[in-house]
């Protein structure tokens, strides 16, 4: 059953691009690539759009079969078996990033001592009820909640303007094209999230326009971060690799505090929908795949499984950010190696003439 | 039918209803044979049964043997007339108020639709007032109800479904649809359902909706509530089929989607940009009206650095000395205002003006004067309580959800309300009503359904019927 239409895909890409982008990393890659951070992120889009396409292409050439099927139509079951679980191991530590960056947001931005399991159980109870029920709710969800995270983000993109001093990243390329790069080649373990649409594989609607919106939604995400790291760079000069929560350092320079309202806690509180959907869209994915792999009667097990399991790898790093993001950029070639894998897998899926049916939708 | 004497029938009728001393039996003599009127003096109109009925068969005087044809084609004069052979049958319907004549000799009888039970006439509804537009309303009558539809919708296409529900009351249920605009398979998918309903009494359309819901452990509703022929005549144009109860002035339409809770009649029958204004209000006053609570307790108790200075201030002075924490004294005044609101549903009228004088100002008033509560809370509670009516048909949910909201807030701060506000978004995400998304037409967004969502454009624009409710002919206008 087509659990998704082509709007509420581009829109979970989007949030797949951006989430995990908005908080560590920009001050992360300043710290690599100083002012030339922001060519870093435009690199970084262009990465994960090298990423996206290709996943993109797979998708419309298989518009029945699931990711599982697919695979195990080319490679055989018990090699599919294998690859979803590698697979799904692998994103599960993206999700155990998410889970400890939201509560590291939420300490730096709403409470002065949040108590693990009151932060925890919440977020369990609704990524659960997301992943169990399927890519129909998460995609309708986060369609609804899409509009509210833009505006908090432009929010908070509006209101650091007048801290901006540009002159603060130039000139660009000081020190040559490498520490831009090299921005990128660390930080690969925060990009190619675009891979987990392909747990989505079959459950999406191919209607006519879906490579376009798809390119046009994750166009605008991929501006957005540039945006975003220009302004965050901009605003905070060789400094920003110290801020280390952008979009929570962002909202602190506004100078709109007034005696009215506070827009700048207005783009916290949204951008904390954020997280916690794309914690919830990623969860989705893995047990989408795992449901389709072993043909699990009730979704809602490996769903928690899969949750505990996240909860409990975050546990290990004690939510301890700094930990967790050392941990990503010394595992850099296990993102290249898992990224290349999944290219591959994508290139015998895309030339395989015993490929799915053949959209009938004109793209 | 086996033949009997008119006689044992009659005393066979009369021991049937031997605990009815509402039946009456009047024994005839037509032409040369003996017959005899049932029916129950409380549900039938009497007057028209003598001049329609009683009064042309004393007056037979022709030769001829009479026979039930006879009687039917050239004797009574009642409009309504059917020959029935089947006992049952006209048990029931003589249960309905329709007399039943019996004819020595005859296996068949004739029974007259004169059946009249007390009931009034059509009202502007007291829950569905307009400044604009038609003041009907629908009675507790269903054939009053259906002529109230069909003087709206003069076409062959206009279908009307009956089924009996209820052992006891068999009460009349009816489907009413366009038949080439509705949906065919959710026409027979609601006849399946109600076919199939097994239980004793149906006294409401509520008792239909529980059996015809497909979710049935939730506090959400899956039909739409219509009080007024006008309202239900717009839906069934749109493809929705209106479920009419017998002895219910409230006809259900389905599918339903949330958003038409938004809409009101009235946005029809006025200018198109203050119908669209309205809208807004009333999605803006629902958000508030269920988060405001709880995002109060929050701010107060976990995130007061969100306030801005002067507010701040405010509220530390008036929360000095309070003896409650916020949480529990924002909980209080909201069972306050549901206890004064359950309390003045159930109160004579003349004793409502004293309620709310007791109620609202001096509960309120000596609350804050004796220290228990602060007046933010009661504004809150009292504003965000005004809120909850403007989307009426779903005030008892939106008052649960204030509640809920206050809580998670109490307990978790504005994380919590995140959290509850994905989770109640998730969980209607997952609905749907008869193949309608109940976030539809924002999720799944369909374009051409936006300009009768939040906005309202003017009538020339809506060329189509909603994509969100399954049809079958989608063009309403000249493209």
């Amino acid at each position: 059953m087509k659990q998704l239409n082509c709007r509420q895909t581009a829109i979970i890409s989007v949030f797949l691009l951006i989430g995990m982008k908005l908080l560590v990393f920009p001050s992360l890659i300043s710290e690599i690539a100083l002012h030339d951070a922001v060519y870093t992120m435009l690199f970084t889009v262009a990465v994960e759009f090298a990423i996206l396409l290709p996943v993109l292409f797979v998708l419309i050439k298989n518009p029945d079969r699931t990711f599982f099927e697919a695979v195990a139509g080319k490679l055989g079951k018990i090699t599919a078996h294998i690859i979803s679980l590698i697979l799904v191991l692998f994103f599960l530590s993206k999700l155990v990033y998410i889970l400890i960056e939201t509560y590291a947001f939420l300490m730096n931005s709403m409470f002065y001592q949040l108590v693990l399991p009151i932060f925890i159980l919440p977020i369990a109870f609704v990524s659960v009820y997301l992943a169990a029920k399927g890519g129909r709710t998460a995609g309708r969800t986060c369609e609804i909640f899409f509009g509210l995270v833009l505006a908090g983000l432009i929010i908070t993109v509006i209101s650091a303007l007048p801290s901006v001093n540009l002159t603060n990243i130039l000139p660009g390329f000081e020190f040559g094209i490498t520490p831009s790069l090299s921005g990128v080649w660390q930080t690969m373990l925060w990009s190619g999230n675009s891979l987990l649409l392909l747990f989505f594989m079959g459950k999406i609607k191919i209607e006519k326009g879906f490579l376009r919106k798809a390119v046009i939604f994750n166009g605008l995400g991929g501006l957005f971060l540039v945006v975003f790291v220009l302004i965050f760079s901009a605003v905070f000069d060789t400094t920003a690799g110290f801020f280390k929560f952008a979009i929570v350092n962002l909202t602190q320079v506004t100078p709109y505090i007034s005696d009215i309202v506070r827009l700048e806690w207005l783009a916290l509180i949204t951008w904390t929908f954020g997280l916690v959907l794309t914690a919830g869209i990623i969860l989705t994915a893995l047990n989408s795949v795992l449901v389709s792999a072993y043909k699990i009667s009730k979704p809602i097990i490996p769903a928690a499984v899969l949750f505990v399991a996240a909860a409990a790898a975050a546990y290990v790093i004690d939510f301890n950010y700094a930990g967790i993001t050392n941990l990503f950029l010394e595992s850099k070639f296990a993102a290249i190696g898992v990224y290349a894998f999944s290219l591959l897998l994508i290139g015998i899926l895309l030339v395989s003439k015993k490929g799915g049916r053949k959209s009938e939708i004109n793209i | 039918m086996q033949e009997k004497s008119l006689d044992e029938t009659v005393a066979e009728l009369q021991k049937l209803f031997s605990n009815s001393p509402d039946l009456v039996v009047r024994k005839l003599k037509v032409g040369t044979k003996k017959a005899a009127v049932a029916f129950f003096a409380s549900a039938t109109d009497i007057g028209q049964l003598s001049l329609g009925v009683i009064s042309p068969l004393i007056d037979y005087k022709l030769e001829a043997e009479p026979t039930i044809e006879l009687l039917a084609n050239e004797i009574v004069k009642s409009a309504n007339a059917s020959k029935i052979g089947n006992k049952d049958e006209y048990i029931q319907n003589l249960l309905s108020g329709q007399p039943v004549l019996f004819l020595d000799g005859s296996s068949q009888v004739l029974q007259f639709r004169i059946d009249q039970f007390a009931g009034r006439m059509p009202a502007e509804p007291p829950t569905s007032t307009v400044i604009n537009g038609p003041r009907e309303g629908f009675v507790e009558t269903l054939e009053i109800n259906i002529s109230l539809i069909r003087k709206r919708l003069r076409t062959p296409d206009l279908a009307i479904k009956s089924f009996k529900v209820g052992k006891y009351t068999a009460t009349r249920v009816c489907l009413c649809y366009i038949n080439s605009i509705a949906d065919k398979k959710i026409v027979k998918k609601l006849e399946q359902k109600i076919q199939e309903i097994d239980i004793d009494g149906v006294l409401d359309s509520f008792y239909i909706e529980s059996f015809l819901e497909n979710h049935t452990h939730t506090m959400f509703k899956q039909f739409g509530y219509a009080e007024k022929p006008d309202i239900v005549v717009g839906k069934m144009l749109e493809g929705r089929i209106a479920i009419l109860v017998d002895g219910s002035p409230i006809a259900l339409t389905v599918p339903f989607v949330l958003m038409e809770d938004f809409q009101n009649s009235n946005d029809y029958y006025q200018k198109s940009a203050r119908g669209t204004f309205l809208r807004w209000l009333r999605l803006f006053s629902t958000i508030v009206a269920v988060l405001l609570p709880g995002t109060y307790i929050a701010v107060v108790l976990y995130h007061y650095k969100i306030l801005p200075v002067k507010f701040l201030i405010t509220i530390v002075n008036t929360t000095q000395g309070i003896p409650f924490s916020p949480f529990l004294e924002m909980l209080f005044i909201i069972m306050l205002f549901e206890i004064l609101y359950e309390a003045s549903l159930r109160m004579p009228r003349y004793l409502g003006m004293a309620l709310a004088i007791v109620g609202a100002l001096i509960l309120g008033d000596t609350a804050v004067r004796a220290g228990l509560v602060t007046p933010p809370a009661i504004m809150i509670a009292a504003l965000t309580g005004v809120m909850l009516y403007t989307m009426p048909d779903q005030q008892h949910l939106l008052s649960l959800l204030r509640i809920m909201f206050a809580v998670i807030g109490g307990l978790l701060g504005l994380y919590g309300i995140v959290i509850g506000a994905i989770f109640l978004i998730a969980y209607m995400a997952n609905m749907d009503s008869y193949g309608a998304p109940y976030l539809g037409p924002f999720s799944p967004r369909i374009k051409s359904d936006l300009k009768d969502a939040l906005t309202n454009s003017p009538l020339t624009d809506k060329k189509t019927r909603p994509r969100v409710i399954p049809n079958s002919n989608h063009r309403r206008q000249k493209q």
